[in-house]
């Protein structure tokens, strides 16, 4: 194992800045630079495995582009950074204007879609007798055949099936209800009970989903939906706030009028946005990176939007320590 | 060519257009939709669609070439536009942006389908009913001939070209969209003289749904290729020859905000 990168070896680098407060609490760190911070950066890590592995490279790289922001920068800013994907602590929740670093493909994003969970039960008499397996074979045919009917998104309009790009599906699926499964209980006296997670947009209640869930069955009559819960709420904060004005005039200035777009799931924007509306999502790279291990990791393109981005977080911590 | 404008209002999918008032104070072609200016220094986006945005008050509008050029080619250039979607469809980026903005539905103006406007089709067979002459006659070309290029993200090369010309000479387009293109299309101020291809384009959908290789994909390019030079720019006589990649709004686009413009008043 010691020769692995261990996540908490970034927190080093920051150390070696000479931070005046670092604190840590559920794998996320608190590292102050300066007596009194006037921005607060938050890098979560999207990951759980206790080592760096290839689908951390756009994790690095948020990271990297932040720390070189900082060399030259490091008075009055909170950084908040995560080496797991934990719930942020409630005492980390900061008051101050907020950059969320997440892979949002450089669009400023106000907007993340809740997650939930949801129990149904596809009704089958079956006596769950192994020996007999013909029995067995035909339920789990049809357990198969009810995940697919879930989990499949069609549009009369736009490509969001499997089988299409997933760059194009990606454009669309991002406002959809998404349905995955989570796990599969087989009970001998009712049938079997699945459990789905799911991410839905804004706008949309626990109804809204059953609905959809409804709707994706070939036969609705022999499924109940026995439970829908909506763990984390979708969040929108309008961009009318300092941090918003400031980041758009900075992000114009070095590469182009900024473009919004939600972020797929939901992440410490989520929570923070409960108590601070100041709070602005953006970071290189797009969530489509965090499970995808790039060979062409340096690549001029990737190496000049990185750049474009330690000029952006600079620009806007110093326009923020000017105020 | 004559300015021209809607007689009544008229519903057409998700827009409604209404009479543009008082032409002779324009004098010039201009169509506002959501209260905001369609010219080149507006549009903020253009790629895979065009958005524009006003400088003073922020306020974004989506997809404006799927008004522009319909318009243009059932012979209105003036009027007034407003979006009437009321209802979010999470699934379109636009409707994620306004969203993001605080904006409501009716920021977004093309239609979920990805067609130019279907809804217009009405008209044309009885254009004499709802499209007005105004007594404006005006003039407005590029003052040089303009070349631009560039490559999309995909390493695809377009490349357009803009040619001045005299005073009712009108439009002509010719556009090629990869392997299939259309020729010397003739744009008047009765709109686009193919009636039967007028309606055709109406209804194209866009290549960003259906892909690059169909007709259908090049009609509707020649709706964008007219909303984004000849909606845009105001244009009135003018030679467009494109050979347009996949992001091409950032070609055409790009060549009217390089355009410097002559301007005439020949009668109001």
């Amino acid at each position: 194992m010691s020769n692995y990168i261990k996540p908490e070896d970034l927190i080093l680098e920051f150390l070696k800045l000479n931070p005046n407060v670092h604190v840590e609490k559920n794998y996320w760190h608190l590292i102050r630079y300066g007596e009194t911070p006037s921005i607060a950066l938050y890098l979560p890590r999207f990951l759980q495995a206790p080592v760096l592995t290839c689908y951390d490279y756009e994790y690095v790289n948020r990271v990297l582009a932040v720390l070189k922001a900082l060399k030259n920068l490091r008075d009055g800013v909170d950084i908040y950074i995560s080496t797991r994907n934990t719930e942020l602590p409630e005492a980390f929740h900061s008051n101050l204007p907020s950059l969320i670093v997440e892979p949002t493909d450089m669009n400023f994003s106000v907007v993340h879609r809740g997650e939930g969970v949801a129990k149904i039960l596809l009704k089958e008499q079956t006596p769950n007798i192994l020996s007999n397996i013909w029995i067995h074979e035909d339920l789990l045919s049809k357990v198969q055949n009810l995940i697919w009917d879930l989990v499949s998104t069609t549009h009369k309009y736009y490509p969001v099936s499997r089988g299409s790009e997933i760059a194009f599906r990606d454009v669309f699926l991002k406002g959809a209800i998404v349905l995955g499964l989570d796990y599969i209980k087989i009970e001998c006296e009712d049938g079997v009970e699945l459990g789905l997670r799911f991410l839905l947009p804004p706008e949309a209640s626990e109804e809204v989903v059953k609905t959809e869930i409804i709707k994706r069955l070939k036969s609705p009559e022999s499924v109940e939906v026995l439970d829908i819960r909506i763990i984390k709420l979708p969040a929108r904060v309008l961009p009318d706030r300092e941090i918003h004005e400031i980041a758009s005039k900075a992000f114009a200035e070095i590469f182009r009028e900024p473009e919004y777009e939600w972020f797929p799931f939901a992440t410490v924007f989520n929570d923070l946005s409960r108590s601070n509306t100041s709070i602005l999502a953006v970071g290189p790279h797009s969530h489509i990176n965090i499970t995808t291990c790039d060979e062409k990791l340096l690549a001029q393109e990737k190496i000049k939007i990185l750049e474009i981005f330690t000029s952006f977080i600079s620009k806007v911590i110093s326009s923020l320590e000017k105020k | 060519m004559r300015l021209t404008t809607i007689a009544k209002p008229f519903q057409a999918g998700n827009i409604l257009i209404l009479p543009f008032t008082h032409v002779e104070d324009i004098k010039e072609p201009r169509i506002v939709i959501n209260n905001i200016e369609a010219v080149p220094e507006n549009a903020v986006k253009y790629d895979a669609r065009v958005d524009i945005m006003d400088p003073r008050t922020r306020k974004r509008c989506f997809l404006v070439e799927h008004v522009l050029g319909p318009l243009r080619l059932v012979g209105i250039t003036n009027a007034r536009v407003y979006g009437t979607d009321k209802t979010w469809n999470f699934l379109r980026p636009e409707h994620r942006f306004a969203y993001s903005l605080g904006l409501s539905p009716e920021f977004v103006v093309g239609e979920e389908d990805g067609t130019q406007r279907p809804g217009l089709e009405a008209l044309v067979d009885h254009l004499s009913d709802y499209v007005v002459k105004t007594k404006c006659r005006v003039y407005k070309s590029v003052a040089e001939e303009i070349v631009h290029e560039n490559v999309d993200p995909f390493g695809y090369k377009g490349k357009i070209i803009i040619y001045p010309r005299n005073p009712g000479e009108g439009i002509t387009l010719s556009v090629r969209l990869f392997k299939n293109s259309l020729e010397n299309l003739l744009i008047t101020e009765e709109g686009l003289q193919d009636r039967a291809l007028l309606k055709r384009i109406l209804r194209a959908r866009t290549p960003y749904l259906i892909g690059l290789e169909s007709e259908e994909a090049l009609l509707h390019a020649v709706g964008d290729v007219t909303a984004d030079i000849v909606g845009l720019g105001g244009l009135t006589d003018v030679a467009v020859s494109v050979e347009l990649n996949f992001f091409y709004h950032a070609l055409t686009v790009g060549a009217i905000k390089k355009a410097r413009f002559i301007k005439e008043v020949e009668e109001c």
